[in-house]
């Protein structure tokens, strides 16, 4: 079984596989023993894990005293609250950000910068998934400002339908604790994923191929992109020269 | 109590349990578990006013998430070196009396959550997020901080784990009832 259908199977198990990609795993299933065999010993041993696994009971000592500790915590809280706000306003980029994401962020360096297999496996992900898109809009005043908003920050989202590029949207990754910006524009068949965030001075323009996906790493306009795509490399450099361009 | 209190009191204190299990399961001890809750729960408590749409326990596993790791990082680097996609960790045996067959099963339950615990924690992470508390692929990567494509070859690796482990359970229960 190649490793992208140990994947799928899994993610058909979970419910995680896109309706199209669902309908169309049934039908492989039902040609191939081996794929319903691996199914069979995947469903053996998530009922065993779901039936036998320990969940860990709560102390009821516990919740005594995380509220006493609440309780003790709230007339300190506008003095708090006051120092909390100042330190991230002397960052001014992370103010807007949800706080979904601000225990990790505090905690980031600068020039912080993703590993390229995590890069991969997003896009990865993303495929097996069919879930490419959170907002999707071939208009970039649609997706622009939505990113924007739970981001904090706004990448350029070009227009690039004459240059054979379509807008397919746009969704919030987590790179190695830290959300991106992805956009996704469509070439033919092939998908692309456009990981964007803030940052990226000195950082030189680099290629590398995995698994026969093509990446491109580089920086514009005071944003750090990688870019990847089972598109041959030559028309994704294009991409990559196309969003280096002032529009 | 002031408006932000009840507010935590209706939001966040129905998944201190989730919060505690989850950390229980990373720390191995209840002790530590506590601990980590309770730091957990006042920056819960710091954030709160950040808390809007999303779901509340998905939210708070992230905190705890957050607090558990920087707490390993201190205290048991060692667990955290270990690259989780380098080589197999030990799957527990047996043990060399075979269990009685009345028991076997409760003899399963027992070594098969030994075989949770004993994934390194990457893996141990997404198990119980998925298994335990049932959680989207989505969900688990923002708590966890991976993409998606990393919670699913972390799910594949630590399923194929526990098969493995308890196909050898099974093996030994097999032998006992053939006797």
């Amino acid at each position: 079984m190649t490793r992208d259908d140990e994947l799928r199977l899994h993610a058909y198990l979970d419910g995680e596989l896109g309706a199209t990609e669902s309908v169309e795993f049934e039908r492989r299933l039902a040609d191939d023993a081996q794929l319903r065999q691996g199914l069979a010993e995947l469903r053996t041993i998530g009922e065993r894990i779901r039936g036998q696994a320990r969940y860990h009971e709560c102390p009821p000592r516990l919740r005594d005293q995380v509220l006493a500790r609440v309780r003790r915590e709230q007339p300190r809280r506008r003095e708090r609250f006051v120092w909390w706000w100042s330190s991230l306003a002397a960052t001014a980029s992370l103010t807007a950000l949800a706080a979904w994401f601000a225990p990790a962020l505090i905690q980031q360096a600068a020039g912080w910068e993703p590993r390229v297999d995590q890069v991969l496996d997003d896009h990865l992900g993303a495929q097996l998934g069919a879930h490419w898109v959170d907002v999707a809009s071939s208009d970039r005043h649609t997706v622009k400002p939505w990113l924007s908003s739970r981001l904090g920050f706004s990448p350029a989202v070009p227009d690039l339908s004459d240059q054979g590029f379509e807008l397919i949207g746009g969704r919030v990754d987590v790179l190695d604790a830290r959300p991106v910006a992805t956009l996704v524009y469509q070439r033919r068949q092939h998908m692309i994923s456009v990981f964007v965030w803030p940052g990226g001075a000195g950082v030189a323009r680099g290629a590398t191929e995995r698994r026969g996906y093509h990446m491109i790493r580089f920086a514009a306009a005071g944003f750090s992109y990688w870019i990847v795509s089972d598109l041959n490399e030559n028309e994704l450099r294009d991409l990559a020269r196309l969003l280096s361009s002032p529009s | 109590m002031d408006e932000r209190g009840r507010r935590f009191e209706q939001l966040v204190v129905p998944h201190l349990g989730a919060a505690f299990n989850f950390a229980r399961w990373l720390t191995r001890n209840d002790h530590d578990a506590q601990d980590i809750v309770q730091d957990a729960a006042l920056r819960a408590l710091r954030f709160l006013d950040g808390l809007r749409g999303e779901e509340a326990r998905p939210w708070l596993l992230g905190i705890v998430r957050n607090t558990t790791w920087s707490w390993l990082r201190t205290n048991r680097p060692s667990e955290l070196t270990a690259r989780d996609d380098d080589e197999e960790p030990q799957i527990p045996a047996p043990s060399s009396d075979e269990p009685e067959n009345s028991a076997i099963r409760r003899a399963e339950a027992r070594l098969l959550n030994e075989a949770i615990t004993a994934l390194p924690p990457p893996l141990r992470e997404v198990i119980v997020l998925r298994e335990l508390e049932d959680l989207a692929y989505r969900q688990i990567a923002q708590i966890a901080g991976i993409p998606i494509g990393t919670v699913m070859s972390r799910l594949a690796r630590a399923r194929r784990l526990l098969s493995q482990s308890v196909k050898v359970i099974e093996a030994a229960a097999d032998r006992q009832g053939a006797r």
